[in-house]
């Protein structure tokens, strides 16, 4: 069905479900340890070697296998992807919810507390929590859920009260439902696809701003492989001398971040009833 | 209508107050301070020592206090002086804003010259080659992290060419080549994300409008192609590629922080970092509340520009 | 409405974050494995680079006989405030001078063993007693000829009233704080009388770190010093653009001459550009718009030599500068146990350290400079004069450890940041992988910059371990480099290990109270102590580089490195013809 209609979006969603199997089956599929220095006959690391058939991707500074390190950074990419996305996802949501439902003084409160959190530049927040709580790897999940909340309650708050306009919401009303139950049933259910759609989008992001973070210092802590990191990290720091320390974390990230929003845009094709006639 | 826009000035201070509060929470809340972070690495300084010269900058008095020293100089227009330079926050902040709003206006009308036209014809030559040429090109433009496309062009700019951006900001109407030859490679780096945005919102809503009854009917009547795209679905299609628009402007305005410090382009966002580094409590302060008021004074013109973009929208 | 899809996504989704959840906790660092085989060609053959620089490089290029005036010389720098008052950074002395500074010549150990100190603001100097100094200042000397100060002529007043106003603020306190009055003896005579006993005192007058000599009207004017940025140096202060850079245009009456009676400087101005990003620096000097700048790594200086093959390089062993060490918490266990830290100071390879910090081209480096323990030739700087405390032997690391009570080890946190110029990431990556060789399991903690600058500096507490290079001083002054950061009397914030070893105070107090003869003898015996007790753990120190353009002659100096390219350097640079023409009526050119 999804291969007929969307091509592209078929070929996104295998591309994703790839790779879900890398960083799942890393071990598996990595042809060395990530965290290993190999050695040379000197006893001394094989540093910044460019590709070649014993390391198909090079080594890195300190003599760890890059191919290795990207097929296990895939998973410190997907979890940073997929948790932060979700706090952020779900605190917007309830945030939205609350705020488009009931409106009145909760809404102006909380529309006013997000135009806040929207106007602090998301440098300053991130430096602030991390600084603070330490840096790593829950941090930073905790950082870009909190960068990504905001919008997200706003989109939730908009499509309620797009939904509060349609009739069956009186309907539910006048038989005597609970506010509760109404947003359960009939509200949640509508908000949930541009949440999806958005989520999908956010996912991407979600990476490129690790990779940010890395960039200023921030980032997830070493050892750790990930590929913000290897492209802000030592990628940048050897643009010059090694660029294929920069290529291909930098390759990994924007196709994946480019099969999510392929994915993003399927997704919102397929579920949103007002294109669906096409 | 002039009771909506008092109404959403008053409600823009409240959240600038509400958001320079929480800066200044927030950055005494960090670790370290600026009087340790000035000194060299050689310099070898007792704690008396560090203590007077904390004195000396005021950092010692609680925190209310000031705070309200702070917002009563806010007031009248006085940011304060920072806590490296001794030199007023305004002073600071002066021509430094004058280049990052070069760069954001420069960055949105980069963008919005790439987008509208390949969005508009992406929506009217939907599912041929050129549409998804578009796409493909938007897809990119998100794809790729601003601050390594910032690298990448700065070392290969000098490695192939052997030319950077010239350092030395002149406002354009003093000296467009310099200031263009200075801006336009950044502002096209930053604004490639924004252009993907417009142009896959405007492809949307446009499609979708060009679905609507009204402009079938336009259709019906025998009106030119042309005619109904431009003078029937472009306005209404503009929407939510206007709401987009404001939404981005403050990633925009993100995005010049790290382009700025790559390039050596010394706006608001690279004052902002190296203050942040350096713990300058009041050039922190400052910058923060530039661009919130940016961002606050842009989400009210969006919300105005509705109005005008369609006539069913006023608000009360 | 319900899609067909929500449920089976929700539900997939979930799953997935459980699986990767589960499955994902990095595991710990396995032990490294030696792909002997697989040692393909380096990408360039190192050693072979090092050995060549090694013998191309101590000799100074030839330089024409007669220097050339003109042009405009550029390099990078971080300058937030022009203005002594407010900071100190090593370009101010390019407005304002001290009573004395380093002199320019192409120094390297073996070749010229004993830097020169330039006499500038002062001409002489006698010890009356170690405690009592009078310096003798030049005659005619004049501030820049701008208002307020309209080129008065510098006096014995302009010294006292500098020292006083500077004194107190941070960054000169520490040398000022060797300084127990001034007096005034005549109108070209200073008497210092100092808080202790220094027969070396007259490196404490040298290079910027001591207070500049600025004149009061200035001072006192609207704006103060940085507005009326006026002294006696050899440019003057045009035009500064904070976050951009600065320009500075020759001092026509400065009074140094060079060696054959010419007026100093040479060059008619200098731009400076504020550079923050290292790339940024590098494509700057490839344009030919930087014409000399400090290099970090051996990969850097590569990759330009290739693409800039006429540039000219000084590299020098780094005297203390930019090394690569560990504090530990000396006040309670493990750390507070000698054993113990003898045993993590030899587990660690400090060949793999130079190796990967800077692909070998490193010095090995003890507790304090070679240099102030007596050891003046390259070839002394070896594991043979260090012991073998510093050599690498984790058999016997594990025999220490086990001896002093951790048979199977001990966990510890190991903190850093990412740090300009330093390469902090690999290194602590290996001592981590080293340690736990030895059963010492390392969490490593990665702090925010500004807060590690913090902990570094003693400002704060750290809890186990910290990455951070030496404290260092500002010359070959042994009261910077070693009594300030060893004797317990001094609070962390300058001792910065913590270190309280009574032995180790009388040593220094007789070091002090020492005359001068037999100090050589004393602080060997320092460094031996220092040597065996291992209070910091030090390995390796990359040397310096820094190039310039092949248009550009300008002398070098190791004491002047730190922090940063030495400014003063700029009043002996010259410039051929076949520099690039520059304008300098302002800074945006």
């Amino acid at each position: 069905m999804l291969v007929q209609r969307k091509p592209v979006g078929a070929v996104s969603a295998a591309i994703v479900c790839a790779l879900i199997v890398v960083a799942v089956f890393a071990p598996l599929l990595a042809p060395r340890d990530p965290y290993a220095f190999n050695l040379d006959e000197r006893g001394l690391p094989v540093r910044m070697q460019p590709p070649s058939s014993s390391f198909l991707l090079g080594t890195d500074p300190l003599g760890r296998d890059v191919l290795s390190r990207i097929v296990y950074g895939a998973r410190v990419s997907l979890i940073v992807g997929f948790a932060s996305v979700m706090i952020g996802t779900l605190l917007g949501t309830a945030l939205g919810l609350v705020s488009g439902y009931w409106e009145g003084r909760l809404d102006q409160v909380i529309q006013r507390g997000v135009d806040t959190a929207m106007a602090i530049p998301g440098i300053v927040l991130a430096l602030a929590v991390i600084s603070v709580l330490g840096q790593s790897l829950t941090n930073i999940v905790l950082v870009i859920g909190l960068v990504i909340a905001p919008g997200a309650s706003r989109v939730v708050r908009g499509t309620v009260l797009a939904v509060k306009q349609q009739t069956f919401i009186d309907a539910a009303h006048a038989s005597g439902a609970s506010a509760g139950r109404i947003v359960l049933r009939h509200v949640l259910p509508n908000v949930f696809a541009p949440i999806l759609v958005i989520g999908t989008v956010w996912l991407g992001n979600a990476i490129v701003i690790e990779a940010a973070l890395s960039f200023l210092g921030l980032g997830t802590p070493p050892p750790t492989p990930t590929w913000g990191g290897m492209l802000s990290g030592e990628g940048r720091r050897n643009l010059e001398t090694a660029p294929y320390l920069a290529v291909f974390p930098g390759l990994a990230i924007s196709i994946v971040v480019l099969a999510f929003n392929m994915l993003g845009d399927a997704l919102r094709d397929l579920l949103d009833p007002r294109l669906r006639n096409r | 209508m002039r009771s909506y826009i008092a109404r959403r000035i008053v409600q823009g201070l409240l959240v600038l107050w509400l958001v320079s509060f929480a800066v200044f929470s927030l950055v005494r809340i960090l670790p370290g301070d600026t009087v340790l972070m000035q000194l060299d690495a050689a310099a070898a300084p007792t704690p008396e020592q560090l203590e007077r010269a904390r004195q000396e900058l005021g950092l010692d008095r609680p925190f209310l206090e000031q705070y309200r020293a702070w917002l009563a100089g806010v007031a009248h227009g006085d940011l304060g002086h920072s806590l490296v330079t001794r030199r007023p926050v305004t002073q600071e902040l002066g021509k430094r804003i004058s280049l990052t709003s070069h760069l954001a206006v420069m960055s949105m009308i980069v963008a919005l010259v790439i987008a509208l036209p390949v969005g508009v014809l992406s929506a009217v030559r939907q599912d041929t080659p050129a549409d998804y040429a578009g796409r493909l090109g938007a897809i990119l433009g998100l794809s790729l992290p601003d601050f390594w496309l910032a690298t990448v062009t700065i070392t290969l700019l000098a490695i192939w060419f052997h030319w950077i951006p010239p350092i030395g900001f002149a406002p354009i109407w003093q000296d467009p080549a310099r200031n263009l030859s200075q801006l336009l490679i950044p502002a096209l780096i930053i604004g490639a994300r924004l252009a993907a945005v417009s142009m896959r919102m405007t492809r949307s809503s446009l499609l979708e409008v060009l679905r609507q009854d009204y402009v079938v009917t336009a259709r019906a009547k025998g009106a030119r192609e042309r005619t109904v795209i431009i003078r029937h679905a472009l306005k209404n299609a503009f929407i939510p590629v206007v709401t987009i628009i404001g939404q981005q402007f403050s990633v925009l305005l993100g995005g010049t922080v790290i382009v700025e410090f790559i390039f050596l382009q010394p706006g608001v966002g690279s004052l902002l970092l190296d203050a942040v580094l350096l713990r300058d409590y009041t050039v922190i302060q400052g910058a923060v509340l530039f661009f919130a008021a940016v961002i606050v004074a842009m989400n009210l013109l969006v919300d105005l520009s509705y109005s005008w973009l369609d006539p069913r929208i006023r608000y009360r | 409405m319900k899609t067909p899809l929500s449920r089976p996504i929700a539900l997939a989704v979930a799953a997935l974050v459980l699986a990767l959840a589960s499955s994902s906790t990095p595991a710990q660092e396995k032990a490294p494995k030696a792909d002997a085989s697989d040692a393909t060609s380096f990408a360039y053959a190192a050693p072979a680079f090092i050995k060549e620089l090694d013998t191309r490089y101590p000799a100074q290029p030839p330089v024409p006989p007669a220097p050339r005036y003109g042009g405009v010389l550029h390099f990078p720098a971080t300058v937030r405030a022009f203005d002594p008052m407010a900071g100190y950074r090593p370009e101010l002395a390019l407005v304002w001078d001290t009573l004395t500074e380093w002199e320019a010549t192409w120094y390297f150990p073996e070749v010229q063993r004993t830097p020169v100190i330039r006499k500038t603001l002062a001409t002489s100097w006698e010890m009356v007693n170690p405690s009592t100094w009078i310096f003798k200042l030049r005659q005619g000397v004049r501030f820049h000829n701008r208002p307020p100060v309209n080129g008065r002529e510098m006096t014995a007043d302009d010294v006292k009233y500098s020292y006083e106003l500077l004194k107190d603020k941070t960054q000169y306190a520490t040398r000022a704080a060797l300084v127990k009055s001034i007096q005034v003896v005549d109108k070209y005579t200073v008497k210092f009388e100092l808080a202790m006993p220094d027969p070396k005192f007259y490196l404490n007058v040298v290079d910027s770190l001591s207070p500049v000599i600025v004149p009061r009207e200035a001072v006192e004017a609207p704006g103060g010093l940085a507005e009326n940025p006026i002294g006696t140096g050899a440019f003057m202060l045009k035009e500064f653009a904070p976050g951009e850079g600065a320009l500075l245009v020759r001092n026509p009456d400065y009074y140094l001459k060079d060696k054959d009676g010419r007026a100093l400087p040479y060059v008619d101005a200098v731009r400076l550009f504020f550079t923050k990003d290292r790339a940024t620096d590098t494509a700057l000097f490839r344009s030919r718009q930087i014409d000399l700048m400090r290099v970090p790594t051996l990969d850097v200086l590569y990759a330009l030599m290739k693409t800039v093959p006429d540039l000219q390089l000084y590299r020098v062993p780094s005297f203390g500068w930019g090394d690569y060490g560990i504090s530990m918490a000396l006040d309670k266990p493990p750390f507070n146990d000698v054993r113990v830290r003898q045993a993590l100071s030899m587990a660690i390879n400090r060949d793999v350290i130079a190796e990967v910090i800077n692909r070998g081209d490193a010095t090995l480096y003890g507790p304090f400079p070679w240099g102030l323990a007596g050891y003046t030739k390259r070839a002394d700087y070896s594991y043979a004069n260090l012991g073998p405390n510093y050599q690498y032997n984790p058999k016997k690391a594990k025999e220490l450890l086990a001896a002093a009570g951790f048979p199977s080890g001990f966990e510890t946190e190991l903190e850093w940041a990412e740090f300009e110029g330093w390469t902090y990431n690999e290194f602590v990556q290996l001592v981590a992988r080293f340690w736990g060789d030895v059963g010492v399991r390392v969490k490593l903690k990665q702090l925010e910059t500004s807060t590690w600058i913090n902990k570094a500096g003693g400002a704060q507490p750290f809890t186990h371990a910290i990455a951070a290079a030496s404290p260092i001083g500002a010359g070959p002054s042994f009261m910077d480099w070693a009594y300030l950061r060893f004797h317990s009397s001094y609070p962390r914030t300058v001792n910065r290990a913590g270190i309280n070893d009574p032995k180790l105070d009388d040593l220094l107090a007789t070091w002090r109270q020492d005359a001068g003869d037999k100090r050589p003898a004393l602080q060997r015996a320092i460094w031996d102590h220092l040597r065996a007790n291992v209070y910091r753990i030090t390995t390796i120190v990359p040397p310096h580089y820094r190039i310039t353009q092949a248009y550009v002659y300008a002398g070098a100096n190791p004491y002047c490195w730190f922090p940063g390219y030495c400014s003063y350097e700029a009043k002996t640079a010259w410039m051929t013809d076949k520099a690039p023409s520059r304008k300098f009526d302002k800074f945006a050119q």
